[in-house]
């Protein structure tokens, strides 16, 4: 669901508190990221904080940064990631994201922006050097991106799902999709439907004839699905529907239902073009018999679409140029940003100036193929129900769904090895890593990929009694290799006891490292045994001893997020002590 | 990862040949150059893997030496018990770096060609002339404090990131090769690594195909051998600033900095200066240095950490 709102709300209320506050604004992203561009996260002076832009990886950063941008009371723009000057903060997913800081953003263009959402209308955001930040309603034409040297940061409204309908269906249905955070109405024949749904905060209307509904208003952010199992109430409300211009509009039913929806709407004079626009049967998944089921299938379908018509509200722009424009930002002093020195001096040249003007006229054309195409894609999809709305998703709407170029395939090779102690023979791509080998084509997925570059230890599995990372080695260089993952090292039935003591000392919270932290702490206790020497050894001529400060350095090639580090070393030491 | 076509090779001299093709590497252990590849910041259009050769052994040479094979482990070559004995230094340098997981796999020969850790020669968005020459370099002005201090050029300040290769330049090493006509060749260590100079690009003076077979050590120099390692985390991460030492109980001996040069970076005028102090010796070690904003902090820190060793010898010379 889209914080807008929540992020407004925040910054209004810290203006009312007294507290000075900072809207981030995401302007740019390289490669994959988590949020789009034009979504925000607000931070107050004590650090609290609404809306992220990744998974943990980099909002801490953000908040220390947005504290430092208080301080000095100026803008700043500075990328994290990919192409960062902080080379010491990294999307673990490899991407780049630019964000705009914009210190104390002014309080009545806050509560402007509010009041425009709050009645569901478009909203624009210009961040621009001569006057920050002043937000008023879209116009059709505004997408999010850069225009010369301002930022406009484009909000529609949230989806609203109109329910019309009766029985077991509305009901789950409303739930479903107030849980996502859609804005929920409902228009029904049964007092105790509506009754219900008032009680629970749902805005309702009680139907009390078949006929028009009084208050039925349809914005194009509104979906409008009908769930009658008597379809005489719903002839005069699709009509009323097929009038306004709303998302989306689906009804329940078979197809058999749905031609003969059809003709009544035909004979109370319908448009058959306009008729089209009804998804029917309406939701993704075919044959849907229970509410619940029924519910995610009509969400999912809606949801879609909103998320297609929103996506073309962005500038779309190829990747691989993304990172310029933290220099457009930076050629205007106003914004001041000291973070791009680094960049600026490396690649402000020629390449730059000509990539730029690469990127503007591929803007232009975006947004005019957009402006044609936005209403035939919208109705295309409606046209033919979830067929065509598959379509729509594969259609390179966004670029992250184009399908990347295929690689040149490399002829595959024969390999085979023991694993677990069963002899395997595969034909694999020689890019394989016996990672991807152990997770992808033996399935054996005990073995975890974290960083996938050897820096975690998720994948660590031992080979001829030796641990490794299976990351950072070809499945083809194991021919005739015996490899052990945590599968053979025992079952559920029967633990080995490193793993009997793990589970007895807490070894872990999550859980995700721990199949490489115990195949490690296994070899580790071999280690030692055969004498393998290491960092912390005072005497390299005496054997090592399985001491706490032995066990951590030697674990030290596993990483654990949720920092379960003493309880390992302590189930460590429970069976090197029954070892010894 | 892009495309590449695979051979186990069984023969040096025929995987010499097979690597002279352009685009041709060999692989061991694989732990730097898959990672470089998974990033497309080595693309090699064919892998010749090296592990069937058979250097795998570590032998007495006859003059009292040790010949280490080149695809002799990490982890075997610093548990050698005769290493441990006569060259603690390298048994100490192979324990302070990476994990356990990569020294179980990171082979002699991979560890002396392991490239820069550079980050922004990881990362592909920015400049770097050692991986895209000419393109210019993000690391001079940029985020530097991992960087060099000497021995860097206008073209790239990258390091030399590994610690195996310090201790072995203590130790006088030497690396033996064979190339594709089956010509052998023995080259000093202090001649293996290159200064960056105008070529970043270019890390070490083999010549193309050249594969390394072994290095040897030459016979023990007894003294008391020491690696300390000064870094961000108490384990698994790489030297700020590192120290190899061979210190005689009358004082002199010798030492090599890691982490702060395009190479091991070892001065045998300034290993004259040890009886003097670690001050005397780095100020001659690091005379014309160029160290950032960011980075300077490396040299009061190598004098500082050799200084630590020299203590450290004369405690285990007084034990």
């Amino acid at each position: 669901m889209k914080q807008a709102r929540s992020i407004f709300h925040f910054l209004r209320d810290g203006s009312r508190r007294g507290e000075r506050t900072v809207l981030v604004t995401l302007t740019e992203v390289t490669g994959s990221a988590t949020r789009a561009p034009g979504e925000h996260m607000a931070v107050a002076e004590s650090g609290a904080v609404m809306g992220s832009f990744s998974g943990g990886c980099v909002e801490s950063a953000v908040i220390a940064e947005a504290q430092e941008v208080l301080a000095a009371g100026r803008p700043r723009q500075v990328r994290y990631g990919a192409g960062s000057p902080y080379i010491d903060i990294r999307l673990p997913c490899g991407g780049g994201i630019d964000l705009l800081f914009l210190p104390d953003p002014d309080y009545s263009q806050i509560a402007l922006a509010l009041d425009i959402l709050e009645r569901r209308r478009p909203l624009k955001l210009q961040l621009s050097s001569t006057c920050p930040f002043s937000a008023s309603e879209a116009a059709e034409a505004d997408r999010t991106g850069w225009t010369g040297h301002d930022f406009l940061a484009r909000h529609d409204p949230q989806l609203q799902l109109v329910v019309l309908g009766h029985g077991a269906e509305p009901g789950a249905l409303l739930q479903m999709a107030e849980a996502y955070g859609a804005e929920t109405l409902l228009f029904s024949p049964q007092a105790s439907l509506v009754e219900e749904a008032r009680a629970r905060g749902t805005p309702a209307h009680l139907l009390r004839i078949v006929g028009r509904a009084d208050s039925f208003v349809l914005d194009p952010w509104s979906a409008v699905v009908t769930l009658f199992h008597d379809h005489d109430w719903e002839t005069d409300l699709l009509l009323q529907a097929l009038e306004q211009q709303p998302l989306f509009i689906g009804a329940m039913g078979s197809r058999r239902t749905h031609i003969e929806r059809r003709n009544r709407l035909l004979e109370a004079g319908a448009d058959p073009l306009a008729i089209d626009r009804i998804v029917g049967p309406v939701g993704l998944i075919a044959a849907t018999r229970d509410p619940q089921t029924l519910a995610v299938s009509i969400l999912a379908q809606v949801v879609q679409v909103y998320e297609n018509v929103l996506a073309r509200k962005v500038v779309d722009r190829p990747p691989e140029l993304a990172l310029n424009a933290a220099h457009r930002f930076d050629e205007h002093s106003a914004w001041g940003a000291p973070h791009l020195e680094a960049l600026h001096k490396t690649s402000g040249n020629a390449a730059t100036q000509s990539t730029l003007t690469e990127t503007q006229s591929e803007e232009e054309e975006t947004r005019s193929m957009a402006g044609i195409s936005e209403i035939e894609l919208s109705r295309r999809g409606l046209l033919a129900g979830s067929a065509a709305t598959a379509a729509i998703v594969a259609s390179p709407i966004t670029s992250e769904a184009a399908p990347l170029p295929p690689s040149p395939t490399s002829a595959s090779l024969p390999v085979s090895f023991e694993v677990n102690g069963a002899k395997r023979e595969l034909k694999l791509d020689p890019r394989t890593t016996l990672l991807d080998a152990l997770r992808e084509h033996l399935h054996l997925t005990g073995t975890k990929k974290g960083c996938d570059h050897g820096q975690c230890g998720a994948c660590t599995v031992m080979v001829d009694g030796v641990r490794i990372n299976s990351c950072l080695s070809l499945a083809v260089m194991h021919e005739g290799d015996k490899i052990t993952t945590i599968e053979g090292l025992g079952t559920p039935e029967k633990l080995h006891p490193m793993q009997a003591a793990f589970v007895k000392h807490d070894g872990y919270q999550c859980g995700y490292c721990t199949p490489g932290q115990i195949c490690s702490a296994v070899a580790v206790l071999d280690e030692i045994k055969r004498g393998v020497p290491s960092h912390v050894q005072a005497d390299l001529t005496v054997r090592p001893q399985a001491t706490n400060i032995e066990m951590r350095e030697r674990m030290s090639g596993n990483i654990c997020r949720c920092g379960a580090y003493s309880n390992i070393a302590e189930a460590m030491a429970e069976v090197a002590g029954a070892k010894a | 990862m892009k495309a590449f076509t695979y051979e186990r090779a069984k023969d040096p001299v025929a995987a010499a040949r097979a690597a002279a093709r352009p685009g041709a590497r060999f692989i061991a252990g694989g732990t730097n150059l898959l990672d470089l590849m998974k990033i497309e910041v080595e693309t090699p259009s064919h892998l010749i893997d090296v592990q069937d050769l058979g250097f795998d052994k570590i032998e007495k040479t006859r003059d009292g030496g040790l010949r280490i094979g080149a695809l002799v482990t990490n982890t075997n070559l610093a548990a050698d018990e005769r290493v441990r004995r006569d060259y603690g230094v390298l048994t100490r340098a192979i324990v302070a770096g990476a994990s356990g997981q990569l020294r179980n796999k990171a082979s002699t020969a991979g560890n002396l060609l392991q490239r820069t850790r550079c980050p922004y020669f990881y990362d592909t968005n920015m400049a770097c002339n050692k991986r895209k020459p000419g393109s210019g370099c993000a690391a001079i002005g940029g985020y530097s404090r991992q960087l060099g201090v000497i021995g860097v050029s206008d073209k790239c300040i990258a390091t030399f990131p590994g610690d195996m290769a310090v201790a072995m330049r203590v130790l006088d090493a030497v690396i033996e090769t064979v190339d594709a006509t089956g010509q052998r060749r023995s080259i000093p260590i202090a001649d293996f690594h290159r200064l960056w100079g105008d070529s970043p690009e270019v890390d070490t003076n083999l010549r193309s195909g050249e594969l390394i077979t072994a290095v040897t050590l030459p016979k023990p120099l007894g003294g008391t051998h020491l690696y300390e390692k000064v870094r961000d985390r108490a384990s698994y991460a790489y030297a700020l600033v590192s120290v190899a030492a061979v210190i005689q109980s009358d004082g002199t001996g010798r030492v090599a900095f890691g982490g702060v040069a395009p190479k091991p970076w070892r001065v045998e005028a300034a290993d004259a200066l040890l009886p003097r102090g670690a001050a005397a010796v780095t100020a001659r070690a690091f005379q014309g240095a160029t160290p950032t904003e960011d980075n300077k902090f490396k040299l009061p820190l190598a004098t500082r950490a050799l200084a630590s060793v020299i203590a450290q010898a004369a405690d285990q010379k007084g034990a």
